[in-house]
């Protein structure tokens, strides 16, 4: 097992990153961390999450935490709070003092007593309320009392706070169920706030207004936050200092503007598979070779040495040192700051011949509505109010919207899984369009073997079993599985494999029409670049039209030809996605100020490198 | 585009190697041997019983241990052992075949129901809630009474309000995962029908039917128990274990083995459908 | 709300018109000839044939499907062929002692089964052997816990009485029936005491099984309760781990705890049923052994509607409780 080195460079790289620093350091670290370990065991082995972390949070500094799944971000924020699961056989080392208070030995009493001290603020606003229980007693008991708790609700921006005490979670929307959570962590004005991707459940709208409202608070209260997130530009949107986790280490850590500058090639690496607005639409994305290490794994050198393209033979055999960065932070590497561009030098996809010939797809004043609720509380929500698209042969369209606006059921009426109440669905004719699935694990069937479901489509074809059977390993190769994963279950397979699957299982019979339904929002940033570059190459093989519907514009710049925003069960406007940053819309304007990190300068680095 | 030549795969072997016996806990191997040996008894007891079960062979009341006979003689001078060993092959291939055929029943209506929804499924779901409404055990004992005491009317009364249960678990479950996205997308590649259902619905509904059916049989043999207590099984001189405990109730404080006797072998029937019932919860739920 | 609960009522008499009709058909199925039984085997042909018709025995199906509608919703169940008392009468004796028993140990049942529950959920979920125990535990049946608290605790040690309900035979039964609540308002706090003692052993046998079941269904919804989000939310916010518990993990873990209550009284009656002949227990088993043994129909018929009446009445409270509990319905 390998441990941070943290020698005297350590101690340099600490008072190097004050730059950018409140001046209150003299005061101690609200939060400490050295050589910190959580491991769990599961199915009989043993998992690291931490693998020796050393962190300083001081007082009243943002600390934005920034990792992928599997970097162990949130146990650390859960170690934080004390609230690591008592069984599942979890094992913890090394030090962490959060307050003054050593969190990994204290007694329940001391945690409850030092919770009180802290705030804490969950990803998911749906689930983290008690459904039974009013607003107003979940709050009152944090603060003690209501008026407490009005001031508090009326702090983070909730109207008619008073009322809203009475109300019941399922009675508010994710953006203000979110704002009680941070009323709630913001009460008693703790010394430090965890925040574990707090935004990530949110529209894009609401996340921008969330991140405001914690900037704000930081000033007025004078509190540290641990901002955990995935999202590199999120974090440079609220963060004075970023620290990058890999695997269950640090790997490098600066002030904001590390973003500009990353010293470490993962750090580049997830800067590169990042979409902006200015991202190459005429290439493959940049991506990060490989997969996550398996947690469970013990490797002697860097965790990332196996799909780092500056690596060496160093990197494999020793861990790597902790130096000082250009900007000011340290970083955990052998050779930083010469990451030479992580961009594969891919070549630019071959131009297809424009869309021609008869539409591909023509919807015709679509109207879908939906009922809920019995007798008396019946209510009918109109989801599609007369909407006309057109899809040409081999175009690839992008769908965008918020929650609400209709755009997935626009997907499921295309598909035939849902009846519009008047309108016309015309498909071009040719095999029926398949869709790739958000969720791609759970769009499988748990019980039944990879190549059983990826063929299940050939039975209608009419083949023997041998021809399914080769066809079936034709596709996976195609997505880049191999062979081997028929015999599977799902559950087998990791989570970038299944969305590989779920490919392979719509292109098996290859559709005229692919529609996919949000199948990047769920994935790490590397491995949504992965899966981007996945379509877009599929597509252009096999000739299919494409129709994407996402709520990230960046995204679907990058993937389509022509860009639909989609507001309320209408379309509000159609560009040509080249074009996206020209939109005079107001609506499509603020979709686009809303994107983090637009504060990232936007030269891609591979300009840099031509000339 | 790039790819991994090897398969990292996710948690332990998850594959048909680990419902093997090896992997099993202690308590599952010795569930699984007290099964193997309850059935064993059943099928083969009766012929290894020493004496008739029906004939009088020895003196009236005699404790446990005398005169070779192990578990003493009833109050008409029945060999209590042989008479318990058929007895116990009654009530457990009773039950066994009787939760069989409930659950098999109640699983087809069930998946019915839960996939056709609408119509189908309110009619039926009424006609369940009307069941599960009353208690089993009263219409039981009230439908028997009425056709007539026998061992297999009291076994079809059993059934007949047994059945409801299990159509309800597995039409939630189906329902529930109707919902569910791998369904969409079955129905996306064509799969329809009666494919659709064995294949995409059943299978996910099965462990929580094995595990409630399993950990039913208690209830199941309590009941035909009940039933013969009452007099509503084979009738005397029929050595089932309920009307043996129902004759020998008036013994109970000075000749305790006439009670004891049977109501042990029901506790071993009930723990050994127990375990198995907790073993099997176990293993799917670790599977999954 | 209101019109829940009005739907609740009109379903469970929906099901009790059904049940009376199932009963009444099973009448008609079965062999007894409730006239002939009633004039004795000495009766001639034609007197039997002339009673029936006088009975209204003769008029078609339906008409007697209502009329005895009419009459069980006016409390008339008949007559008891083997006691000549009309069955309402006779079930109004043997009822409360039973109901008594029940209500005792279904008592038993919830608060042990909620304190095993939430015991062995502190315990932590990979322990087989909690659940090897519990289910060691409901794998015995009443009568055989019966059995051997009578053999143990009173006939061997003398601690508790051994059959009956009461020694006194002045015990008053009115105006409940509940010989410890009438007891109590009767001022013979011997009475009442005296009867709990006689009820510890069957209560106690009846609610061994329930108990277990409650404690292992309340266990995981509390494992599985622990797990979300809002309990994380909850714990974070540093109330306390026993305040945690109780606003939090209870609140919303007793859902299917509560409705497993309602359907446990199916069995506790199959239960009774045995366990009263084992210790001489004046109830509705004693009642319907004897029944079933004479043919005697109409009391069968009368015990299961009674029964079957008090068991759709508590589901139907149940499932009003839970509505309450859970305001995602009831609000808004």
């Amino acid at each position: 097992m390998t441990v941070q080195s943290v020698d005297l460079q350590g101690h340099d790289s600490r008072s190097r990153s004050t730059e950018g620093v409140p001046e209150s350091t003299i005061a101690p670290a609200v939060l400490l961390a050295r050589g910190l370990e959580v491991s769990f065991e599961r199915s009989g082995r043993r998992a690291h999450a931490l693998r020796g972390v050393d962190l300083e949070i001081r007082p009243g500094e943002i600390v934005g935490l920034v990792g992928e799944s599997g970097s162990g971000k949130t146990v650390l924020g859960l170690a934080a709070l004390g609230l690591l699961p008592s069984s599942d056989g979890v094992r913890t080392g090394g030090e962490l003092v959060v307050d003054g208070v050593d969190v990994l030995h204290a007694t329940g009493r001391e945690m409850d007593t030092l919770r009180r001290r802290l705030g804490a603020v969950f990803q998911d606003p749906m689930t983290s309320l008690n459904p039974t229980m009013r607003i107003g007693d979940q709050l009152r008991e944090r603060t003690g009392d209501s008026e407490t708790a009005v001031d508090l609700l009326e702090s983070v921006g909730i109207p008619d706070a008073a009322d809203r005490l009475r109300h019941f979670p399922h009675q508010l929307s994710g953006g203000q169920r979110q704002r009680v959570m941070i009323a709630m962590a913001i009460s008693g004005s703790p010394s430090l706030i965890i925040a574990d991707e707090p935004t990530t459940a949110l529209d894009v709208t609401v996340q921008a207004q969330i991140l405001r409202l914690l900037n704000d608070l930081r000033d007025r209260i004078d509190c540290s936050v641990l901002f955990i997130t995935h999202d590199l530009a999120v974090a440079s949107e609220v963060a004075d200092r970023i620290v990058v986790a890999y695997a269950g280490r640090l790997v490098e850590m600066g002030p904001n503007a590390l973003t500009e500058q990353p010293a470490h090639p993962y750090t580049a690496g997830l800067l590169d598979s990042r979409l902006t607005l200015t991202t190459p639409t005429d290439r493959p994305l940049p991506t990060i070779p490989g997969e996550q290490p398996d947690p469970a794994s013990e490797s002697v050198g860097c965790s990332f040495a196996p799909r780092c393209r500056s690596r060496v033979d160093e990197c494999e055999q020793e861990p790597p040192p902790t130096v000082t960065a250009t900007h000011g932070g340290w970083v955990a590497c052998v050779r930083p700051d010469r990451t030479t561009s992580q961009q594969s030098r891919a070549a630019t996809w071959t131009p297809l011949d424009a869309p021609s010939g008869r539409f591909g797809l023509e919807l015709v004043d679509i109207h879908v509505s939906f009922t809920t609720g019995r007798g008396r509380k019946k209510r009918t929500v109109e989801v599609l109010r007369g909407l006309d698209l057109r899809v040409a042969p081999g175009e690839s369209v992008a769908i965008v919207g918020e929650s609400g606006s209709g755009k997935s059921t626009l997907l499921r009426v295309v598909a035939g899984l849902v009846q519009p109440d008047r309108g016309d669905v015309a498909l071009r004719s040719g095999a029926r369009p398949q869709m790739v699935f958000q969720d791609a694990g759970a769009s499988l069937t748990p019980w039944l073997r990879v190549g059983e479901q990826v063929g299940e489509r050939l039975r209608e074809e009419g083949l023997d079993r041998s021809e399914r059977a080769a066809k079936v390993a034709e596709t996976l190769q195609l997505v880049g599985l191999p062979a081997a994963v028929t015999d599977l279950k799902p559950a087998q397979l990791s989570g970038g494999q299944r969305q590989r699957l779920g490919l392979a299982r719509a292109i098996v019979v290859p559709p005229t029409l692919l529609l996919c339904d949000e199948p990047t929002s769920a994935l790490d940033v590397s491995l949504a670049a992965v899966v981007l570059n996945l379509l877009g190459e599929i597509r252009r093989r096999l000739g299919m039209s494409m129709l994407f519907v996402t709520h990230d514009l960046a995204a679907a710049r990058i993937v389509a030809d022509r860009i639909v925003v989609v507001k309320d069960g209408v379309i509000i406007e159609e560009l040509v996605a080249d074009e996206l940053h020209l939109t005079q819309h107001p609506y499509t304007r603020t979709l686009l100020a809303a994107i983090p990190g637009t504060r990232i300068r936007l030269e891609p680095r591979v300009q840099e490198e031509e000339l | 585009m790039s790819a991994s030549s090897r398969v990292p795969v996710v948690g332990a072997a998850s594959s048909r190697a680990s419902a093997t016996l090896g992997s099993l806990s202690l308590g599952g191997k010795i569930s699984v041997l007290m099964l193997l040996t309850l059935t064993l008894v059943a099928v083969f007891g009766p012929a290894l019983a020493p004496h008739d079960p029906l004939e009088r062979v020895g003196q009236a009341m005699m404790p446990p241990g005398t005169d070779g006979f192990l578990f003493g003689t009833d109050q008409s001078g029945r060999d209590l052992l042989s008479r318990t060993l058929e007895g116990v092959r009654t009530t457990w291939l009773g039950a066994v075949v009787v939760l069989a055929a409930t659950a098999m029943f109640g699983a087809l209506i069930g998946v019915w129901a839960g996939s056709t929804r609408g119509v189908v499924d309110s009619v039926l779901m009424r006609v369940t809630d009307v069941f599960l409404s009353l208690p089993a055990p009263i219409v039981a004992i009230a439908v028997v009474a009425a056709i007539g005491s026998s061992l297999g009317n009291a076994l079809l009364a059993i059934a007949i309000v047994w059945w409801p249960w299990y159509a309800r678990i597995v039409r939630n479950e189906v329902a529930a995962l109707s919902a569910r996205p791998h369904v969409e997308a079955a129905r996306l590649a064509g799969v329809r029908g009666v494919r659709l259902r064995t294949h995409h619905l059943l299978p996910g509904a099965l462990p929580t039917l094995v595990v409630a059916a399993t950990l039913d049989v208690g209830a199941l043999i309590l009941t035909l128990t009940a039933l013969s207590f009452l007099g509503l099984g084979a009738p005397d001189p029929a050595p089932e274990l309920g009307a043996m405990i129902a004759s020998g109730s008036s013994y109970v404080l000075d000749q305790p083995w006439l009670v004891l006797v049977p109501s042990i072998a029901i506790t071993f029937m009930t723990l050994c459908a127990g375990m198995a019932g907790d073993t099997i919860g176990g293993m799917l739920g670790r599977r999954q | 709300m209101t019109r829940f609960v009005l739907g609740r009522v009109l379903a469970a008499i929906g099901v009790l018109i059904v049940l009376v009709v199932a009963v009444f058909s099973l009448q008609r199925v079965s062999d007894a000839d409730p006239v002939r039984a009633d004039l004795g085997p000495s009766a001639t042909e034609e007197v039997v044939a002339a009673q029936r018709a006088e009975l209204g025995y003769d008029d078609p199906i339906p008409t007697q499907v209502v009329r005895y509608l009419g009459q069980v919703m006016q409390g008339d169940l008949g007559e008891s062929i083997r006691t000549d008392q009309p069955v309402s009468d006779d079930l109004r004796r043997a009822l409360p002692a039973t109901l008594e028993l029940i209500a005792f140990a279904m008592s038993v049942a919830v608060l042990g089964g909620v304190a095993l529950g939430v015991l062995t959920t502190k315990v932590g979920r990979r322990t087989g052997s909690v659940r090897g125990s519990m289910t060691a535990m409901n794998a015995v049946p009443p009568f055989l816990i019966a059995i051997v608290g009578v053999l143990v605790f009173s006939r061997t040690l003398g601690w508790l009485p051994i059959s009956g309900r009461t020694q006194f035979l002045d015990a008053p039964t009115e105006p409940t029936g509940f010989m410890t609540i009438d007891g109590l308002l009767a001022g013979r706090l011997d009475v009442a005491w005296d009867a709990v003692m006689h009820m510890i052993v069957p209560a106690v046998a009846l609610s061994i099984a329930p108990m277990v079941a409650i404690a292992r269904v309340l266990r995981m919804s509390l494992l599985s309760v622990q797990d979300s989000d809002y309990v994380r939310t909850a714990r974070s916010k540093g109330i306390g781990s026993r305040r945690v518990l109780v606003r939090h993990s209870l609140r919303n873990a007793a859902g299917p705890a509560l409705s497993l209550t309602g359907l446990l009284l199916a069995g506790m009656f199959a239960g009774a049923v045995v366990v009263e002949q084992i210790v001489a227990w004046p109830g509705v088993g004693a009642y319907l052994l004897r029944s079933i043994q004479s043919s005697d129909y109409p009391s069968i018929a009368g015990v299961t509607i009674v029964i079957g009446l008090a068991f759709v009445l508590v589901n139907a409270a149940v499932e009003v409780v839970q509505r309450l509990m859970d305001p995602r319905m009831s609000a808004s």
